[in-house]
């Protein structure tokens, strides 16, 4: 704030300012507006910074994934001529440990990333819900769509981290233990087949904690909801499976996505829960899993900005 | 689905505006327009106050009538929004982030480019008189420091409207007149201001021009004093503590406009139909009589009294 100036007169007269602008401790903000499309970004960024503040939340799990990765590698590196059990190639010959980890280190990803599940997807849409953050995002110029989008992108990011890059690490990992140039060819597929089952593992990781969230308001009922799912329900799909001899199983996360990572690095199992699924059954599962919780994670937080939910008045 | 919104002619518009949750009435058919200044929106708990705010502030969609600020729909418009600051009345954050990180964070949703989010929350810090806790986390606050963070919240992205439920609920005298005196500044530097309260002396500290809202309904809007004057079938009280009350009691008593003169104990209290008359002959009687007064009030001049009568004709 500046004293406002004018034409002064000659004397006295001129000493005496012309009129004041007095400071209200206030600023107007010069800079640009972004667009309303932009805020899915902020919603993203956010999410990811605030998983990133705790130790537990997600540094946690991400340090649990690279011990999975240098473990598996190491396995695959000092292990090389070992074969592994329970694994067999097309032919029936069984897989070699360097082969053989790329699918088998898929469960162990699923198990890191069931924790970062718990530790923030499941809370996500019953943590805002409770805590009234929706007060604070649909008072400003966030969408409904822009909040849906920032934290599925969010969580997928996070996902990925752990569910991505650990596989695809693995699969270099495995280009670089090729013993000649033609080998190293033949494997280079081996990158394409880890981004696929790393991008299928981490949609449903991302996902379907999320849709969970959507259905009940508080975070731990969520947390729950989901465990229980994930764990019990998984596990009495495949029993039940066993019994009647239907792909039911399939409703086991973590048993399709083992089954597809065989199947897409073409290794059969020999026994284990994913055995007893179709591959196209346990793809479909996984992507419809994805679909219903989006779906849900879109209706609920559309039916809170339509009722205003999210803010105790 | 889109709803017209009413033309401009105010910052505030809501024509027959009703909002009901469920079966339960939250706001009955009002028609208002705001133009700007500071206007404080008055009524008991439950009243409908916050559902207003919400439906200005864009969280509540009318469910009949239309609301607009400035022309728009504030729930359907987002661009609408941006100009809008809102402080909501409950204390929930995100506790596990400074005030700085918080009050950034809002900016940045509110459309505030990121390379300056921190700058613009800083300021907004500032001008609540937080500077000195705002790498602190919110967990920690006290409730003043909370309804103070809120308030920067509010208005790190340099809104235009203002809008703040119940502000001072909570917080201590001294950081009361602090932050009334804040808001002051706010509506002084060009922005419009609709502060909430049940708590009358609050909102009579920031401004005389109340809105009152009771069960959904506005029952009075403009300035505090003009709406008292609209009461005149409630007799006024004028009250005087003097050394000789007898004396002005009896000066008074054959005035037809007098409808009660009751004793107290420092002096007495009138009840008068015409207030301009009354006044003018009191200030006879005492100059006549030699009556020395040490005190004279009008206990009907302040926001209780008006609130008191024009809710109480309707318990």
């Amino acid at each position: 704030m500046s004293d406002a100036t004018g034409p002064r007169s000659s004397g006295a007269d001129s000493l005496r300012p012309a009129g004041t602008i007095h400071d209200l401790g206030y600023k107007r903000y010069v800079g640009a507006r972004l667009a309303s499309s932009t805020r899915w970004l902020v919603v993203m960024k956010n999410h990811i910074a605030h998983a990133w503040k705790t130790w537990w939340r997600f540094k946690s799990s991400l340090g649990l994934a690279v011990i999975v990765t240098v473990i598996a590698g190491g396995v695959m590196f000092l292990l090389q001529d070992r074969t592994v059990k329970g694994v067999v190639l097309p032919s029936g010959i069984a897989a070699t440990l360097t082969d053989g980890t790329l699918p088998r280190s898929i469960q162990w990803y699923s198990r890191v990333a069931f924790l970062v599940s718990l530790t923030i997807g499941a809370r996500v849409v019953a943590g805002d819900v409770q805590s009234g953050a929706f007060t604070f995002y649909f008072a400003r110029s966030v969408r409904p769509r822009d909040y849906v989008l920032g934290k599925i992108t969010g969580q997928l990011v996070l996902v990925g981290m752990i569910y991505l890059a650990g596989p695809l690490m693995l699969a270099i990992a495995r280009l670089g233990l090729a013993d000649s140039t033609d080998q190293l060819i033949d494997l280079l597929p081996v990158i394409p087949k880890a981004l696929a089952v790393g991008a299928l593992g981490t949609l449903a990781f991302a996902c379907v904690p999320l849709g969970f969230s959507a259905i009940v308001h508080n975070p731990r009922y969520a947390m729950a909801l989901w465990a229980s799912y994930y764990l019990i329900v998984g596990g009495m799909a495949w029993v039940l499976s066993r019994v009647t001899d239907s792909g039911v199983a399939a409703l086991d996360l973590a048993a399709s996505l083992d089954r597809v990572a065989f199947w897409l690095y073409d290794l059969e199992l020999v026994w284990g829960r994913a055995k007893r699924i179709d591959p196209y059954v346990a793809l479909g599962s996984l992507l419809a899993h994805a679909g219903i919780a989006i779906a849900l994670v879109v209706w609920q937080v559309r039916r809170a900005h339509l009722r205003g939910i999210g803010g105790a008045s | 689905m889109t709803r017209t919104a009413p033309s401009a002619g105010g910052v505030v518009v809501a024509e027959n505006c009703s909002k009901w949750y469920g079966h339960v009435l939250g706001v009955s058919d009002v028609s208002w327009r705001l133009r700007g200044g500071i206007v404080g929106l008055l009524g008991p708990n439950g009243a409908g106050k916050s559902t207003l705010i919400k439906m200005m502030a864009g969280l509540l969609r009318p469910s009949r009538g239309s609301l607009a600020v400035f022309g728009k729909s504030p729930f359907d418009d987002v661009g609408v929004r941006r100009r809008i600051g809102y402080a909501p009345e409950h204390d929930k954050t995100w506790d596990e982030l400074t005030a700085l990180e918080l009050v950034t964070f809002m900016a940045r949703l509110a459309g505030v480019d990121d390379a300056k989010a921190q700058a613009a929350a800083k300021d907004a810090i500032a001008q609540m008189g937080m500077t000195d806790a705002m790498h602190r986390r919110v967990r920690g606050f006290s409730k003043g420091m909370r309804q103070r963070t809120k308030l920067a919240t509010a208005i790190a992205h340099d809104p235009d409207f203002l809008l703040f439920d119940e502000p001072l609920t909570g917080v201590d005298p001294v950081a009361r007149v602090d932050i009334v005196e804040r808001i002051r500044k706010l509506a002084a530097a060009g922005k419009t201001v609709v502060v909430s309260s049940h708590v009358l002396y609050e909102i009579e500290a920031l401004t005389s021009e109340i809105v009152v809202i009771y069960r959904g309904q506005l029952l009075a809007e403009g300035n505090v004093y003009e709406i008292r004057r609209l009461i005149d079938r409630h007799p006024h009280r004028i009250r005087i503590e003097c050394d000789r009350p007898r004396t002005v009691a009896e000066s008074l008593a054959k005035s037809d406009h007098v409808a009660r003169i009751v004793f107290e104990r420092a002096g007495v209290l009138i009840e008068t139909r015409d207030p301009d008359r009354c006044y003018d002959e009191l200030a006879t009687a005492v100059v006549e009589h030699g009556v020395h007064v040490s005190s004279l009030s009008s206990p009907d001049n302040n926001l209780g009294a008006v609130f008191e009568y024009l809710t109480g004709e309707r318990r």
